[in-house]
């Protein structure tokens, strides 16, 4: 299971099945979503593997946020089923009783909103041990939530920050603040939305290199972003959503090929003498 | 090199050790309060003559004032300020407003249009399965009330935007209303209706029996219980409810659960007390700034702080005209809209107390 999104009919594998195949770690299967009558989301097959990167590329409204969503098991599809590490996150049909709690998803899942500023004047220390909320069994943190929180600060470059209110940093800070609480959360996947959304390039660019470090420690990864040239660079692989289905899947760069006309550009791809990767559009 | 990691941090507002440290501290002070607040009053009170035991109990008048007009009073302050104030914690970290209060959502108002209609349609005299409400009738329409607005705040939030923005405006509409409504029936009151009706609604701890007390102590202990194992799920809501999903909170059932809480404990608080205002504001905020947004600390350290700070404005309310008494509403008032207005103004606090 290499590519990214597969049109296999997993809705015929078994539970047990997706779990002895440890390579898929994630499984969504002839999943359609929408809001009220409006369908957002329709025929959505994907599978991603331990260690993979995956990048989710498309317009404004084409429902990347709500795929993440679905893979988190924040909002349930109207049919189809998610799979994660061999347990059921979602099926179509299920009545709220037979899903699996927020709490048992939040110890496989880590989910990234877009918009995550905090209410009140937490320090980034205290937004990264929200992360250990979901695996906690006291009310209060013990010397491995620390532990584990300050592994995470410490991969995402933020350790020194930890005193400080998480309002007090700058965009790209408070994303690696928050891309510790993440990892803090010890899932086998993460799901980030837009994290490098509004950062200047060189925070963007460490987010991007925090990311890579996260997949090499064999978890999976999937991102949304508009940023081709970041995806180009560290997302091996990419699926692009247009009208409601992923559209266009496979290679970063194969995807970045063909996706020009359903982005509603001109798409020049090449690659820098270095070898990095770029997308301009044209 | 990393720095090494001690397993009390010292920035952490959120571990068991700071916790003890601060609720043991918010103990003795409450301890101490409630101890030393009834030895004054409106009238002075010959502590000597009150201790002698050798005098039966009937014939001390001073014990009698210490045991049943000021020990009561005391512990209804107490009580009061601890449900009003735990409800503004809650209430701010649901809405993840740090202006939702019981006030501002319109759950007092519509409480004391519970009561008040109780008061003008006579409901002590109604009989229910044969059962006379009597005393129970205000303090049961007050809380049905407050239950009823929190269902429709509730409602409105879920039907329109579900933003804190949404919440807030409907509170304060229906706020408007109930208010226009109260007027509405101390209009068509008579004269010693009115009279009640408005004594009523200045928040008052004038009367204060240990009946009162406990019908009051059994749900705002209660909502305590109900709200304390959600405090940490709510410094998780404090990043939007996707967020908190995504950490493993059960958001729906938090939400419905800290807000029965919350409102089963305003509701009690005004049913007996009557509006007092701005408890559920200051002290949360305060505590804030002070011990950090961390609810596992800020929640409890609210309620005891709450109670004692409720004692402490009612014993204001004895001593300031003295003889005559306040209204402790008067005085929360007094003291919490200019501290309020100090809050909006100050940048810095500003800025500490939400981002």
């Amino acid at each position: 299971m290499s590519t990214a999104a597969t049109s296999s009919p997993a809705d015929l594998v078994p539970a047990e099945a997706v779990s002895a195949s440890a390579a898929a770690l994630l499984q969504v299967a002839q999943v359609q979503f929408g809001y009220g009558s409006r369908s957002v989301l329709h025929d959505i097959d994907l599978t991603v593997a331990a260690g993979q990167m995956l990048c989710v590329l498309g317009k404004n409204g084409a429902g990347k946020s709500t795929l993440l969503k679905l893979c988190a098991g924040i909002v349930y599809p109207h049919a189809g089923r998610i799979h994660c590490a061999g347990r059921l996150i979602a099926e179509g049909s299920t009545k709220p009783k037979n899903r699996l709690s927020r709490a048992a998803i939040a110890q496989h899942i880590a989910y990234l909103p877009q918009d995550s500023g905090h209410t009140f004047p937490f320090t980034a220390l205290e937004v990264v041990l929200m992360g250990r909320y979901a695996r906690a069994r006291h009310s209060f943190e013990t010397a491995e939530d620390l532990q584990a929180a300050e592994a995470a600060m410490a991969q995402t470059d933020v350790w020194p920050l930890r005193d400080r209110p998480l309002s007090e940093l700058s965009g790209g800070e408070r994303r690696r603040v928050l891309l510790a609480q993440a990892l803090a959360q010890d899932t086998q996947l993460v799901l980030l939305d837009e994290p490098t959304a509004g950062l200047d390039p060189s925070h963007a660019l460490a987010i991007g290199q925090a990311m890579t470090s996260v997949c090499a420690q064999g978890k999976a990864l999937i991102w949304t972003t508009h940023d081709l040239n970041l995806a180009a660079r560290f997302a091996p692989q990419a699926t692009l959503l247009h009208e409601g289905t992923l559209a266009l899947s496979g290679t970063t760069l194969e995807v970045l090929s063909q996706a020009g006309p359903l982005l509603g550009i001109h798409l020049h791809l090449g690659h820098l003498p270095s070898g990095i990767p770029f997308a301009v559009p044209t | 090199m990393k720095p090494p990691l001690s397993p009390a941090h010292p920035g952490l507002r959120g571990s068991r050790g700071h916790f003890l440290k601060v609720l043991l501290s918010c103990v003795v002070v409450l301890l101490l309060t409630l101890l030393l607040a009834p030895l004054f009053g409106a009238t002075q009170l010959d502590l000597g003559a009150a201790l002698d035991f050798h005098r039966p109990l009937s014939e001390n008048p001073a014990a009698r004032i210490l045991l049943f007009s000021r020990m009561p009073r005391v512990l209804a302050a107490a009580l009061a300020g601890a449900g009003l104030a735990a409800a503004g914690v809650a209430f701010q970290a649901l809405l993840r407003n740090p202006l939702a209060d019981p006030f501002t959502l319109g759950v007092s108002s519509g409480s004391s249009l519970g009561a008040v209609l109780a008061i003008r349609c006579g409901l002590e005299t109604l009989t229910v399965f044969g059962l006379a409400l009597g005393e129970l009738a205000l303090p049961l329409s007050a809380f049905t009330f407050a239950l009823l607005v929190v269902g429709l705040v509730f409602w409105l939030g879920e039907r329109g935007a579900a933003g804190p923005t949404t919440l807030l405006l409907s509170g304060v509409t229906l706020a408007v209303l109930a208010s226009a409504l109260i007027m509405a029936v101390i209009y068509t009151a008579d004269f010693g209706q009115t009279y009640r009706i408005v004594r009523w609604q200045m928040g008052d701890l004038d009367v204060m029996r240990y009946d009162l007390v406990v019908r009051m102590a059994v749900p705002v202990l209660a909502a305590l219980l109900l709200l304390w194992p959600s405090a940490r799920d709510l410094n998780a809501l404090s990043a939007g409810p996707d967020a908190a999903a995504g950490l493993g909170v059960d958001v729906k059932r938090t939400t419905r659960r800290v807000y029965l809480a919350a409102s089963l404990s305003v509701g009690a608080v005004v049913a007996v007390a009557g509006p007092i205002g701005f408890v559920g504001l200051l002290v949360p905020h305060t505590l804030r700034a002070l011990l950090g947004p961390d609810h596992r600390v800020l929640l409890p350290a609210s309620a005891l702080c709450g109670a004692t700070f409720l004692v402490l404005c009612d014993l204001l309310a004895q001593v300031l005209l003295r003889p005559a008494v306040l209204p402790v509403g008067v005085v929360t008032a007094c003291i919490g809209a200019p501290f309020f207005v100090g809050l909006l103004l100050s940048r810095g606090l500003r800025a500490r107390l939400w981002s």
